[in-house]
């Protein structure tokens, strides 16, 4: 591959998620589709994880997987339906461990809390681990703004950083980016030998990022649950880059959607079991930490060498209330593993995220950012689907996304937002529905306008086909051929066989 | 109100008045919050001096979760998994466990000047440990002189022991405490983990089941060396924590 050809462009980047409003899907969409080699990429990356989690599934689980992604979104749906008393509950633990929670009703509020934190410890040199979340917030521009300097840690997302590029994948965010662009980034920002080996330049980020653990004195990360019995948070990392983000400096913060409750640590153990399998077909992550409460300080025998001197835990709500309220609620259960994104058809067919326009894309992203930031906002995503339902069986929480994604079309047509065209053939169908005479003469018409254009179009032996319609029709042609209709309508063979009494077809 | 006043005491030395004043703030910001959640699912906040009742969550299925049942010999399956995940296991009994360590360390960490990383609450094990390292020839590292995790980026080896290993997938359960330090499993570059046969449990079901108390301020499950695809799809190990696990 030469160097020219191993990065797909990417337009403005940190932004890319971040589009002007209301989002248009189809350029990107149409871009993204002609792309054959991000097609390739994203394909294959899709189709092994997808491939993966239903054989890892199905040799834990065998028959049960069904059940168990039913009981596992009953438990999250159960705490959604308790889900102030289980925060509660949740605030009062943590803080009886120690850690400190905190409150941000919306993205700025979350950000200014982080910032307010780090200003009272006087921080300035910050690593961080990846969390969607804070992606939401757009903190690490914050940050910077503020002067405190912050390094992603998730290696992918660290390359990415270096190189002033943006996440092109959920799943493996530099999926875009191969060994020439990394080797030439480390060259140019950290001053390294040029080497293309993978293992080398893990190592040479492996050393720095060590450097930046040892300086660092606050980390940030998010999280995969919050245990409301205890006032736990469970972080699940294959790296370890997590465990340094927590454990190196001496303030930690957590900033966390407050969907991620659940009531015990027993629940654990159908989650994390479903988790893994479902991301990267895994049975577990390489690292499932449990933090509770900052390292035990004061003079007793219990006192703790290291850990963070204060554990801060930001609830971020940020547009999640609104949810609780309907039956949008079964989308809060939602565990962040991408298993929908990696099923999805359209996912695979748009090249991944950025076609999207927004932190959370694929399927659960059609039906949640319209909801968090307004369907007139994202009036696209909710139609970016074939409702094939890949996602609802891929979903270890069992949410009904086709069902979500009906509901939102309904939204878009009651409050008009879908275009006249549509809106014009919809009123036909209608009529033609409604009136058996209408129906007859539609069809007719139709009809014979198909065969005459198949005839026109001709071909070898009695099957026509139509190969090429103009207009708007052309996108569906171009890759179909349709056959052309029987000379006579099923309706009138059927009347005509019913006066002859019967007989054969 | 209790609770809101410990998070206030933690945000450090404030005049009096500035501490009345965060104590209100936390309180007023933590009610608001709650209130809107409880508005929109349609709840009635519970009247001063009364707790709402507890909601009774589902019990857990464990004919669909348990991947594991009580077996005759759980280190069959537990080595399978230990393998799996990418680690390497060596058995031993009590008798001969120094002898191996110090072999294992022999191997694994190179020639002096290398230190190696101990925390191990188990006195049996521990002294097991130091004898080892001495026979090995190495230094112990002394993590406890300087703060934080500093001492042992230098560390050629951890060595931990554990709270429990899951035969279901081979996962070690590795806990930080006043005599374990957090780095020493996740900070060398190779981690050997000790488990006592009688540790390893069938499946993490279980593993809750028996839990007590609190937990502690970090508890892990490990399920292999420290891993990345991130770079065109190649698996790379030991890209923060360690390359190489030993379960012994």
């Amino acid at each position: 591959m030469s160097e020219q050809a191993g990065t797909v462009r990417m337009p403005n980047p940190p932004s890319v998620l971040a589009p002007a409003l209301p989002f248009d899907m189809k350029p990107r969409a149409k871009e993204a589709a002609a792309d054959r080699q991000l097609q390739q990429f994203v394909g294959s990356a899709t189709r092994i994880k997808d491939r993966g989690r239903v054989n890892t599934c199905r040799e834990a689980f065998g028959d049960r997987y069904d059940a168990l992604r039913k009981h596992a979104g009953a438990i999250k749906q159960h705490t959604l339906d308790y889900l102030d008393w289980y925060l509660e509950e949740f605030i009062e633990r943590a803080r009886a461990s120690g850690a400190q929670v905190h409150f941000a009703a919306d993205a700025a509020e979350a950000n200014a809390i982080c910032l307010r934190i780090a200003r009272k410890n006087s921080c300035t040199r910050c690593v961080k681990s990846k969390s969607m979340v804070t992606e939401e917030t757009h903190l690490l521009p914050a940050l910077q703004a503020a002067g405190i300097e912050t390094v992603e840690t998730d290696l992918g997302e660290f390359i990415l950083q270096l190189d002033g590029d943006a996440p092109s994948h959920i799943v493996t965010p530099m999926i875009h980016k191969n060994r020439a662009s990394v080797a030439r980034a480390f060259v140019r920002e950290l001053g390294a030998e040029y080497t293309e080996d993978p293992r080398e330049l893990t190592m040479i980020a492996r050393e720095h990022l060590r450097r930046k653990y040892r300086d660092a004195d606050l980390g940030i990360s998010g999280a995969n649950f919050l245990v409301a019995e205890t006032g736990t948070l469970v972080i699940c990392t294959n790296e370890g880059n997590a465990d340094f983000c927590v454990a190196a400096p001496g303030v930690h913060i957590a900033m966390v959607g407050i969907e991620k409750v659940i009531p015990r640590l027993a629940d654990l153990s159908v989650f994390l079991k479903l988790l893994a399998r479902s991301a990267t077909a895994q049975p577990l992550t390489v690292y499932t930490s449990l933090i509770t409460g900052p390292r035990k300080q004061g003079a007793g025998t219990e006192r703790e060498h290291d850990g963070p001197e204060q554990v801060h835990i930001i609830l971020v709500d940020n547009g999640r209330v609104e949810l609780l309220r309907d039956e949008s609620r079964e989308l809060l259960r939602c565990i962040r593993c991408g298993a929908c994104l990696n099923a999805c058809p359209i996912y695979r067919k748009v090249g991944g995220g950025h076609a999207y326009g927004a932190v959370y894309s694929g399927p659960i992203g059609a039906v949640l950012t319209p909801l968090l930031k307004g369907l007139e906002n994202y009036p696209d995503l909710p139609q970016a689907s074939s409702l094939c339902g890949a996602c609802f069986e891929a979903c270890p929480v069992h949410i009904d996304i086709p069902r979500h994604l009906v509901r939102l079309r309904a939204k878009l047509v009651d409050t008009k937002q879908i275009e006249w065209q549509d809106r014009a053939i919809m009123r036909l169908w209608t009529k033609s529905m409604q009136w058996p005479g209408a129906y007859r003469l539609g069809s007719a018409v139709l009809r014979t306008l198909m065969r005459g254009v198949a005839e026109m179009q001709g071909s070898a032996g009695e099957k026509r086909w139509l190969k090429y319609a103009p207009g708007p029709l052309q996108g569906w042609t171009d890759i179909r051929d349709l056959p052309s209709p029987a000379a006579e309508s099923f309706r009138a063979w059927w009347d005509a066989r019913r006066e002859t009494g019967g007989g054969d077809a | 109100m209790h609770e809101d006043a410990t998070q206030s005491a933690a945000l450090g030395p404030q005049n009096a008045a500035g501490a009345q004043e965060s104590l209100v703030d936390i309180a007023a910001s933590k009610r608001a919050f709650l209130s809107r959640i409880r508005e929109a699912l349609g709840h009635q906040t519970p009247p001063d001096g009364l707790v709402a009742p507890r909601p009774t969550p589902p019990v857990i299925d464990e004919s669909l979760v348990r991947l594991c049942g009580p077996e005759e010999d759980l280190i069959v399956p537990f080595t399978r998994g230990v393998l799996s995940l990418g680690m390497q296991v060596h058995e031993t009994d009590e008798h001969e466990l120094c002898n191996v360590l110090a072999k294992l360390i022999s191997e694994l960490a190179p020639a002096t000047p290398s230190s190696v990383a101990v925390s191990i609450a188990d006195p049996l094990l521990s002294r097991a440990t130091e004898q080892a390292v001495r026979s090995a020839g190495r230094e112990r590292c002394d993590w406890r002189a300087t703060p934080g995790l500093e001492a042992q980026y230098d560390a050629a080896i951890g060595i931990t022991d554990v709270d429990a290993g899951l035969a279901e997938t081979g996962t070690i359960i590795v806990r930080s405490d006043a005599l374990r330090s957090r780095g020493t499993f996740l900070v060398p570059p190779v981690h050997i983990a000790i488990i006592r046969a009688r540790q390893i449990l069938p499946d993490m079901l279980d593993f809750w089941k028996a839990f007590r108390g609190m937990p502690p301020t970090s508890l892990v499950f490990i399920s292999g060396p420290s891993k990345t695809a991130d770079i065109e799809g190649i698996l790379i190990t030991g890209v923060h924590g360690p390359k190489a696990v030993h379960v012994v």
